[in-house]
């Protein structure tokens, strides 16, 4: 660690069983944020504040301004911006010691398990069902844990799913809720409305649960379904036990790789891999951008250079190399990188 | 015999309280088929059942004393 890391961190890491190989474990760690609605925006804070060095945020909606009573990482000049750069701008001014990945997409079936397996640690922040199980199955494929937050107008759920350190049995949300409810039948913080504090209140839990989960201080909520009333405070805890039907368990593993599009699953993590550096404009890669791949669209370099990580080897990439040739000068020249390379091919040969 | 069951989310809005009193119950699915005969709206709610503050899927009787919870799922984020 350097001297600025044990200034930042000195309160945490002056905590009892916590220590610098604590803060080491953060700093090395990798967390998926999935939603950067209200539970992701009170998670990502206290994730980025900790020192969780590379944190992944998947989001494809832009900010309204029926977001911003519970949704506090954005301000009301931020109104029509992406999610993902909106957070990663204030999630990096909070803390410019880590890295934010921003991924603007909806996190599906097509990109879940590519999204995920370069990730420690998933964080359910989304408010669908459907996102919901599709996380459940692809952690429970590649053995992640996810820790879970869910909201109904003033109640809240937090949980540990698919630990399975220490010899745990790995508890998965399709334990407690085998299949997916049809439409309708649960609505959304949209339809039904939620009181801005309780996405913070989970979402802060949840930051701790990712916390604890990494560093291995303390214990979470493994196989335990909490749950909070914040008009009474009224607060339970609920043990889980596998459920038989579960799909996901034993033999029905090959059904549930058929359910999700694994083709371009990759388990293996290599850490010495170039990043991707997407230089093309926001409008231009909104669809679909490459897990390990940040975007600095070329007229914005020199006000975002910042972001790009001087310790990695750098891949450029745009439509036809045109652009990312001449980031790569700039990069080279005006900034003095090393290791940059660009990606000869169009875009269209690596997605 | 008469339980304390309480209620979360989605089946509170339906009962319209947190805290419901269940008689004559002996086991988990008397309580579900009392309830929903009660509530029908609760039927298209996927639902489940505490006993003791653990999530219970098959059928388990009940004793004085025992604490009931009904839970949802919950979609908000």
């Amino acid at each position: 660690m350097e001297q600025d890391q044990y200034l930042r961190y000195d309160r945490q890491i002056r905590l009892p069983n916590f220590g610098e190989a604590a803060q080491i474990r953060l700093l090395n760690a990798r967390v998926l944020v999935i939603g950067a609605g209200g539970l992701g925006c009170s998670a990502l804070q206290y994730l980025a504040a900790a020192g969780v060095g590379s944190i992944g945020l998947v989001d494809y909606d832009v900010v309204t301004i029926s977001n911003l009573h519970r949704q506090v990482l954005y301000t009301t000049s931020d109104l029509g911006k992406k999610k993902v750069y909106a957070a990663m701008q204030r999630l990096l001014a909070m803390n410019p010691d880590i890295q934010i990945i921003p991924f603007d997409t909806r996190f599906h079936p097509t990109n879940g398990c590519t999204l995920a397996a370069r990730y420690d640690v998933l964080l359910d922040c989304t408010d669908d069902f459907e996102t919901r199980y599709l996380i459940d199955d692809v952690a429970s494929l590649l053995g992640l844990p996810v820790v879970y937050g869910a909201l109904h107008q003033f109640e809240g759920h937090v949980a540990v799913f698919h630990d399975a350190a220490h010899g745990k049995t790995p508890i998965s949300y399709r334990d407690i809720f085998p299949e997916i409810p049809e439409n309708n039948v649960v609505a959304s913080c949209s339809d039904n409305g939620v009181l801005g504090v309780l996405p913070g209140v989970i979402g802060v839990f949840q930051a701790a649960e990712a916390i604890k989960l990494i560093t291995g201080v303390g214990e979470t909520l493994s196989g335990k379904l909490w749950t909070i009333d914040v008009r009474t405070m009224l607060t339970a805890t609920f043990d889980i036990t596998p459920d038989p039907s579960n799909v996901n368990q034993g033999s029905s593993l090959q059904g549930l790789k058929s359910r999700i599009n694994f083709k371009n699953v990759s388990c293996k993590d290599d850490a010495t891999a170039a990043l991707l550096v997407d230089v093309r404009e926001s409008y231009e890669s909104s669809e679909r951008p490459l897990p390990n791949s940040i975007q600095i669209p070329l007229h914005r370099l020199h006000e975002l250079v910042q972001r790009i990580p001087r310790d990695r080897s750098l891949l450029l990439y745009c439509n036809s190399g045109q652009r990312s040739k001449l980031a790569a000068l700039i990069l080279q020249q005006e900034f003095g990188f090393k290791r940059v390379q660009v990606l000869a091919d169009s875009i269209d040969s690596i997605s | 015999m008469e339980l304390q069951l309480h209620t979360f989310g989605r089946i509170s809005e339906i009962t319209g309280q947190s805290i419901l009193a269940v008689q004559a119950c002996s086991d988990v699915s008397a309580v579900r088929e009392w309830l929903e005969a009660t509530y029908p709206l609760i039927r298209k709610v996927p639902y489940q059942v505490a006993v003791n503050r653990k999530i219970v899927k098959e059928n388990v009787q009940l004793h004085p004393n025992d604490e009931l919870a009904v839970l949802p799922p919950f979609a908000g984020g």
